[in-house]
């Protein structure tokens, strides 16, 4: 697996990228869904908003997804 | 609870109200627990109650698990209240060493929503096999198979979410860890980040 080094703000341009497709290709019935994250109840729209903000929330949601787009690429990002 | 009883064992539940740490410490001082599995929210050294008022507290009030196997089903205690708990005296501790996501469609009944039933099947797993009398390794290892077993059923969804139901399924499975029992188990999270609320530490299984 190549090793890939990101800044806090291109890792936070690249999952915004993606979760922003992601967001426009969801049917409506599907917007119902929450992400529960400690007391929050996350819509797509929020999750979004939390990372645009580079909230604690917005940065775990970051963390996560970096990781999920790791193992699809076969990528490892380290951020720095 | 209706397993825990219908496999023999006696219950002590300390739900809504009475999960207060007066509470706490009564019912594990009268009733000397094999097992405690603690619902709620957690941070790195601490694990909250009714209201979000703190129970538990690492070298604090911890030493109170000493003897027991515990799984503590909330946010990040495995960073240091779960290593705290066992340095005490605990004999296991299961738990997630991050911040703990999970999907619910508020549209159906917690009970019987499809996207939050991996996450929760998965979580209660160890609690399960410790009740009916299983190692910490196998209830961390039956956990990790609950995991996969949730991640290929959505990898085979054409649902427009299944992937990012995949992505925090995949964030949990890689956060559980357990110790005791003469096991210990701790993850890379991957990728290894610098943010404030990420962890980077060697990984080994004894």
């Amino acid at each position: 697996m190549s090793v890939q080094y990101l800044t806090l703000d291109q890792a936070r341009d690249l999952v915004l990228q993606r979760l922003r497709q992601w967001n426009q290709s969801l049917p409506p019935q599907r917007r119902n869904l929450k992400l529960m994250y400690l007391n929050y109840m996350l819509s797509p729209n929020d999750i979004i908003r939390e990372i645009e903000h580079n909230t604690a929330i917005g940065q775990q949601i970051v963390a996560a997804q970096l990781a999920a787009i790791s193992q699809v690429e076969g990528v490892t990002y380290i951020v720095r | 609870m209706d397993l825990a009883q219908a496999l023999g064992h006696r219950v002590v539940d300390l739900y809504a109200e009475m999960a207060t740490e007066e509470n706490l410490v009564k019912a594990i001082e009268e009733n000397y627990p094999e097992l405690c599995f603690l619902f709620g929210h957690g941070s790195p050294d601490s694990f909250a109650g009714q209201n979000g008022t703190i129970v538990l507290k690492a070298c604090i009030n911890d030493d109170i698990l000493q003897g027991t196997r515990s799984l503590f089903v909330s946010c990040s205690t495995g960073v240091t209240l779960g290593p705290s708990i066992k340095s005490k005296g605990a004999l296991a501790y299961l738990g997630w060493q991050a911040d703990y996501f999970f999907y619910v469609d508020d549209s159906y009944p917690i009970l019987e929503d499809p996207y939050a039933k991996g996450f929760m099947e998965s979580a209660i797993t160890p609690g399960l096999v410790l009740l009916r009398g299983g190692s910490v390794a196998s209830a961390y290892r039956s956990a990790i198979a609950k995991y996969n077993e949730w991640i290929r059923y959505w990898w085979q969804s054409d649902d427009p979410v299944a992937a990012d139901v995949i992505t925090y399924l995949v964030w949990d499975r890689n956060n559980l860890i357990a110790i005791g029992d003469g096991f210990i188990t701790a993850k890379i999270p991957i990728p290894v980040l610098a943010l404030p609320l990420a962890l980077a530490y060697l990984a080994f299984i004894a």
